[in-house]
């Protein structure tokens, strides 16, 4: 049985889809917008330069694990191990080069060990018919413990001193905006034009949004999946290779927690929990609106204790908003 | 014993049931028949108070029962045994059989003995051999319905409703299961015995109610009346000879065949000549949606699969499309369609399915692919830009079509091809498939309409629990002749 709207339950899906998507792209600025209102009046810090660039840095290698996550959410999985292998790959690249290997081969190493895990959870996932969600929740533990492990339990201290590596690449910056935050801002601009302008971005987006009707039609929704969790966990290599540039060391519990912030950017930036869709240019919002929060949260004083209630908090505060414009979550009906 | 009177019931402008009457006696299995769509599930539902009616009365023992509440019809000893059985596969038969009796003060506590003895004599009323222990997950589908009928009688349930209680049985066990229904009956207990499997009607019942577009059509003694009159009843006799245009027996080489079989199927062998629609005619369950789901490549095939005289092997969808076989879905909403995506998206993803990984993809490309088919199946242009949930169902039919025809099929399998669509949309479907034929296609639709088969095929392969009961051109049936064979089940199978 199929009903056709008549005109007025027409004209009143409009209106809601229309006021969805209005809140889709304005929302997250508004509240972007807000916050910097409210920083800028409560502390006369946030306002500054260093302040900003400070922020923007800071959001950079939760960045890149947002990336993964939100092209996997969009596709209609989720990866959740993403902190862990940050830590894991940083340890791998770190005792590489205090080895003594060229710092080529370590960063490379590092970001194959970030691959490596991402297949696994996909391959897994794939081959034992688990929700993907229970099997990065596993692997969030293995990496972390294989991180530990390697490292001793201690950061992975005393590299070189001087290099290129951490020199010019860790250190460097075009004015006040460093080049690992670059080169994250120009992945995201191409991860973008691929979701956007490409035949694999419409199948991904079309796979997360009815994955039996992308099935019909030839897509290989098994097969892409599998290649979005290996590339999540690849670019959570590079986040991980990129801190040890910059960081000089290698903590083996760096990014633990980072889960709940990628997330929350994630979904504050517009994609759909379901699936089916987003976009690069939201999750970069929403990676602001976090990074705005928590240095509010150090501006104000707040005990750092206090700093992933805040990533919650925030999170459930925009999925309160989405579920208020989406009209009680009546407009899911149309 | 139960008694129902002037039940009514509309859907929006829609009169799904017409003033219906219904009498079982104690003791009696009564008959329930109807086509698809005749209200046999309406009813059913009211009877289980899942729906209320617009009016009427029912009856029970000479009860009044408040229509429109499950609670009170289950006091009155009503109980719906469900096509899809209600039961907790990881739980034991036991538990599953005391679930409904269970007490309604939560945490009051119950009795092991006072279960087993419970549960023992509801099992024992049907006489049927199960271990109480087993996990009902371990169950064959025949011993499931029966815990799911001792879990009825254990209810208190006087009177059964069985709602298609064979569809999923074999020969044997349907008649285990006639057993068990005989016993029941003895002790003055009345069954409502709903199906579309006549010989099994005539084995069973004792009495007979037909619908028909929401009317009773007649009711009978089972012994004084024959098969004949009853599908005259079922269809109507206005359908009855109605001159069909010949088949225009085209049939070239075979474009695809198969012989095989799959789970519920046996002994498949199966073509389609180019140019040529091959209509497959069976109720649910029959299995002529599995077989068409095995020539597009949607499941295993074991057995042949040949296309143009070449074997194949599809694994994946993609393989038959790159193929030239391409299989529409029969829901639209779940398998069919990207409903919040406009048209432009849902037609264009064929022609991305056989894009490369990393093309340049622009907005323009799916526009062109869109456009060219939405024009050749009739839906407007400024469906375009439209979320294709806000389209009508026929023109969602049409997006759906256009997008298997931006597949470039060769062969095009149509499963349940003109679902909820009104009666002008269906004519225009229609004739869209006629005049792909004509282009060449190899065709092969099913529909749960077989007046409208008739209509379109040029030829009738009619199947009825899993196996091919007919194989002829289409002007040799009418709607009458074709329910009889598809309500054959598995006795005439195998004589014919």
């Amino acid at each position: 049985m199929t009903t056709t709207p008549n005109d007025s339950e027409r004209g009143w899906i409009r209106r809601n889809t229309r006021s969805v998507l209005r809140f889709e792209e304005l929302g997250i600025l508004g509240a972007m917008v807000l916050f910097f209102v409210v920083g800028t009046v409560s502390s006369p810090y946030f306002l500054t330069v260093n302040n900003l660039a400070g922020i923007l840095q800071n959001i950079t290698f939760l960045g890149f694990l947002s990336i993964g996550v939100g092209l996997a959410l969009m596709a209609g999985e989720i990866d959740i191990s993403v902190g862990s292998v940050f830590g894991l790959t940083a340890v791998v690249s770190a005792m590489v080069i205090k080895a003594g290997y060229p710092i080529t081969e370590a960063a490379a190493l590092g970001v194959l060990t970030g691959l490596a895990c991402g297949l696994v959870n996909g391959l897994v996932a794939q081959l034992i018919r688990v929700p993907v969600i229970v099997v990065t929740l596993a692997t969030l533990g293995i990496y972390r413990a294989i991180a530990l492990a390697l490292a001793g339990g201690s950061p992975v201290g005393g590299l070189p001193a001087s290099h290129l590596f951490f020199d010019i690449f860790g250190q460097g910056a075009v004015g006040q905006i460093s080049f690992i935050t670059i080169l994250f801002l120009v992945v995201a601009l191409v991860v973008e034009i691929i979701l956007r302008c490409t035949s694999s971005g419409f199948r991904l987006l079309a796979i997360g949004s009815n994955p039996q009707a992308a099935h019909l039609v030839g897509f290989h929704v098994e097969r892409t999946r599998i290649l979005l969790l290996a590339f999540s966990g690849l670019i959570a290599g590079v986040s991980g290779v990129c801190s040890v540039a910059y960081l000089d060391t290698a903590g083996p519990t760096a990014g633990s927690g980072y889960e709940l912030s990628v997330l929350a950017a994630v979904i504050i930036g517009g994609v759909k929990l379901s699936g089916g869709r987003g976009s690069i240019f939201g999750v970069l919002l929403g990676l602001c609106v976090i990074g705005i929060f928590q240095n509010l949260v150090v501006l104000w004083g707040i005990s750092p204790n206090w700093a992933q209630g805040v990533s919650g908090l925030v999170l459930i505060a925009a999925m309160t908003l989405t579920w208020l414009a989406g009209g009680g979550g009546r407009s899911t009906a149309a | 014993m139960l008694t129902a009177e002037g039940i009514s019931k509309r859907f929006g402008s829609m009169a799904a049931l017409e003033d219906i009457s219904l009498t079982v006696n104690a003791g009696e299995v009564h008959g329930l028949l109807g086509a698809n769509g005749a209200g046999k599930s309406t009813l059913i539902r009211i009877l289980s108070g899942a729906i209320r009616p617009d009016s009427g009365s029912l009856r029970v023992a000479g009860r009044e029962v408040p229509l429109g509440s499950l609670a009170e019809a289950r006091r009155a000893g009503l109980v719906v045994v469900h096509q899809e059985l209600m039961l907790f596969p990881d739980r034991s038969v036991e538990e599953n059989v005391f679930a409904s009796v269970l007490p309604t003060p939560p945490f009051r506590l119950i009795s092991r003995h006072a279960r087993h003895r419970k549960v023992a004599a509801a099992v024992e009323r049907l006489g049927a051999v199960l271990d109480l222990k087993a996990r009902v997950s371990d169950l064959p589908l025949s011993r499931r319905q029966l815990v799911e009928i001792a879990r009825a009688l254990c209810a208190g349930g006087t009177v059964l409703v069985l709602d298609e209680p064979t569809s999923a049985l074999s020969q044997a066990e349907a008649h285990g299961l006639f057993d068990a229904i005989r016993l029941i009956t003895a002790q003055e207990a009345a069954v409502i015995f709903v199906s579309h499997r006549l010989d099994e009607v005539f084995a069973i019942t004792d009495a007979l109610t037909v619908l028909r577009d929401g009317r009773v059509a007649g009711r009978w003694r089972t012994a004084d009346v024959d098969i004949p009159t009853i599908t005259r009843a079922m269809v109507g006799r206005r359908a009855d000879e109605r001159p069909r245009p010949a088949g225009s027996a085209s049939g070239g080489a075979a474009a695809i065949s198969i012989r095989g079989s799959a789970p519920g199927l046996s002994d498949l062998d199966l073509s389609v000549g180019a140019g040529e629609i091959v209509g497959l005619a069976g109720l649910e369950g029959s299995g002529v949606s599995t077989a068409l789901e095995m020539l597009g490549g949607v499941l295993p095939v074991r057995g042949q699969l040949e296309v143009k005289g070449k074997p194949v092997t599809f694994r994946h969808p993609s393989q038959a499309i790159a193929a030239g076989v391409v299989y529409m879905p029969p829901d639209r909403k779940k398998a069919g369609l990207w409903l919040d995506r406009d048209a432009s998206v849902n037609i264009g993803a064929a022609a991305v399915a056989r894009m490369g990984a990393l093309r340049g993809l622009g907005r323009a490309t799916l526009d062109m692919a869109a456009k060219t088919r939405m024009a050749e199946v009739g839906v407007r242009a400024n469906a375009l830009r439209e979320p294709v949930a806000r389209l009508s169902g026929g023109n969602q039919q049409r997006v759906m079509l256009a997008r298997v025809l931006e597949a470039r099929p060769q062969v095009l399998l149509l499963n349940d091809f003109t679902r909820g669509v009104d009666v002008q949309a269906k004519a225009a479907i229609h004739a869209l498939v006629r005049g792909l034929a004509d282009s060449g296609m190899a065709i092969c639709v099913t529909s749960s309409d077989f007046e409208e088969l008739l209509d379109v095929a040029d030829r009738i392969v009619c199947m009825s629990a899993g196996r091919i009961v007919a194989n002829r051109p289409s002007a040799d049936f009418d709607k009458l002749s074709l329910l009889a064979l598809a309500s054959s089940g598995a006795a005439t199978a195998a004589v014919a």
